[in-house]
């Protein structure tokens, strides 16, 4: 059936499902973070040679992040729903779906943390020691202010990737954008809604890298 | 005072030691520079004075306290009696020029008004005043390298160690950064240890000097008496020199006079008593270590007999000079 229906429906449709979008991408944004930072950090300061080596944990963690790297995300969003179910209580819905996007955007993030700490000028950690200070100095006075751009270019790309991720969370009924597009724009061949969806994702987008880049560049500018 | 005992550094078992066996003495109020050419082991040396780097054999004594044996909380402590410079500057690119200078009293948890107080204090010593709200990047090589210079004085620090810190920098600032390690060097009794290739840094400001070659220390001492002593090969090359080499003709001496010597007639007095013949090729004074140093190249002849080259250099030798033959 293809139910012709009027412009203010479909602004309402899509407005919701934005609403869904922006709810998951920074609840699992900020859970990205949360996880990610620290763990990039730790696989950075515990490579061999490096400012607190312990090879070991080095390795054991950056096997599991390849492993969450490696897996297609449709396929982590279903294969985790057994622990999505531990930590939310429920497998359907745009919080169960932050489980997953949260998972499988993480380990990318703690790589882009390691990277960009990796390319902070490594007399700068020296000084710092020279003068007295510990691993906690070299953290918070010269990894992460040294870095800042970088990890802000950083968390712009998993923004982005944030957001490609939670339109397949209609998989598990998550809601938002994609699901909206799958549903209306596939199924009932609705163009208006395939149109308006993509609209809003541009947007979306344009918006999330367009800050972040001039971020970015008014932090590079003095520095 | 920094004891240095038997100090080894092996990077790689099948490779050359970076340091083999380097013993030195650095006494308080010194500027002690380390000479050598790249490869020798001067960076892995001096890095070894704060434990940058953990030598694999032998002993660090920083006031009697044997560095290698502290713990890390202890070695942390003694590092902030230890300011470093460096040749790539290594400010924070993040903070001004205030808050790079900061740093260090943050680390030695300084309460924010003394702070204050103290950066406004060393950014007049380094005269930077007019420039504390500047970012690193806004600044010249000089500038940042007197940032570099106020950070590591910050702390109150007794020793400075100084990696290459002039190496980056044109003539006349290195000349102007010389100058204010030595005057710091006067003002606060710091003693400086610094590392570097150009022999002139060490003429215009070190009262002492070592030579490293393959690891191995070849020379150390107060330059006054490298300066003094004929074998020194360290003494020699600090002298004001000529670009070509004295070659094999054996009429020629090149003579070096210290001090109160440069105002004594030696050479007259040489001609009058042996009745010799000089004529003056090439000649130079300068001040080397806190010493007035001249040095000549002159040949010499004997009218009718045949030159006694040995008379004249016991001569020489005798009146306090230093000579040298072909």
């Amino acid at each position: 059936m293809n139910r012709v229906i009027d412009w203010n429906e479909i602004f309402q449709l899509v407005l919701n499902a934005t609403g869904e979008t922006l709810y998951m991408v920074v609840l699992a944004g900020f859970f990205t973070l949360l996880i990610g930072l620290p763990l990039g950090v730790l696989l950075f300061i515990s490579r061999s040679g490096g400012l607190y080596p312990m090879p070991r944990l080095n390795k054991g963690l950056g096997g599991l992040v390849n492993l969450g790297r490696s897996l297609p995300f449709v396929v982590m969003l279903i294969a985790l729903i057994p622990l999505t179910r531990l930590v939310v209580g429920t497998t359907l819905g745009s919080t169960a779906a932050v489980v997953p996007i949260t998972i499988g955007a993480f380990p990318f993030f703690a790589r882009i943390v390691e990277n960009a700490l990796d390319e902070v000028d490594k007399g700068r950690i020296e000084a710092i020691l020279a003068m007295g200070g510990d691993i906690w100095h070299v953290i918070f006075k010269v990894l992460l202010p040294e870095a800042l751009p970088a990890l802000l270019a950083g968390i712009t790309l998993t923004l982005v990737m944030l957001i490609g991720f939670s339109s397949m969370a209609g998989v598990i009924g998550g809601g938002g954008l994609g699901d909206l597009a799958i549903r209306y724009g596939y199924q009932r061949f609705n163009n208006q809604v395939m149109v308006a969806t993509v609209v809003v994702l541009v947007i979306l987008v344009q918006s999330v890298q367009s800050l972040g880049d001039r971020l970015v560049r008014s932090l590079a500018h003095r520095r | 005072m920094i004891i240095v005992e038997q100090l080894s550094k092996t990077y790689a078992p099948e490779q050359a030691p970076a340091l083999d066996q380097v013993s030195l003495s650095i006494p308080d109020g010194a500027i002690y520079g380390i000479l050598g050419r790249s490869g020798a082991g001067k960076s892995t040396l001096l890095r070894c004075l704060n434990l940058l780097e953990r030598p694999s054999s032998g002993r660090i004594l920083l006031d009697g306290k044997d560095l290698t044996a502290l713990s890390d909380i202890e070695l942390r402590q003694q590092r902030q009696r230890i300011g470093m410079i460096f040749q790539g500057f290594n400010l924070l690119h993040s903070r001004n020029v205030f808050d790079n200078i900061a740093v260090p009293l943050e680390i030695a948890r300084v309460t924010k008004t003394q702070r204050y107080s103290r950066v406004r204090e060393l950014l007049d010593l380094v005269g930077l005043s007019d420039k504390a709200q500047a970012f690193p990047s806004q600044l010249s090589g000089g500038q940042k390298q007197r940032v570099g210079i106020a950070r590591a004085l910050a702390a109150r620090p007794a020793y400075l160690l100084s990696d290459e810190a002039t190496s980056a920098l044109d003539p006349e600032t290195t000349h102007s950064i010389l100058e204010l390690l030595r005057d710091i060097n006067r003002q606060l009794g710091l003693t400086i240890v610094l590392i570097t290739h150009e022999l002139d840094v060490v003429k215009s400001i070190c009262d002492h000097a070592a030579s490293l070659a393959h690891g191995r220390l070849v020379e150390a001492g107060p330059i006054a008496q490298l300066l003094a002593n004929p074998d020194s090969i360290l003494g020699r090359s600090l002298l004001p020199g000529y670009s070509t080499p004295l070659g094999n003709d054996t009429r020629t001496l090149e003579l070096s006079f210290f001090d109160n010597l440069l105002a004594t007639p030696v050479l007259n007095e040489l001609v009058v008593q042996q009745g010799v013949e000089v004529n003056l090729l090439a000649s130079g004074v300068e001040s080397i270590g806190g010493r007035r140093v001249g040095r000549l190249r002159v040949a010499f002849w004997q009218s009718g007999d045949e030159l006694k080259l040995t008379r004249v250099v016991a001569f020489l030798k005798q009146r306090g000079v230093r000579v040298e033959r072909s």
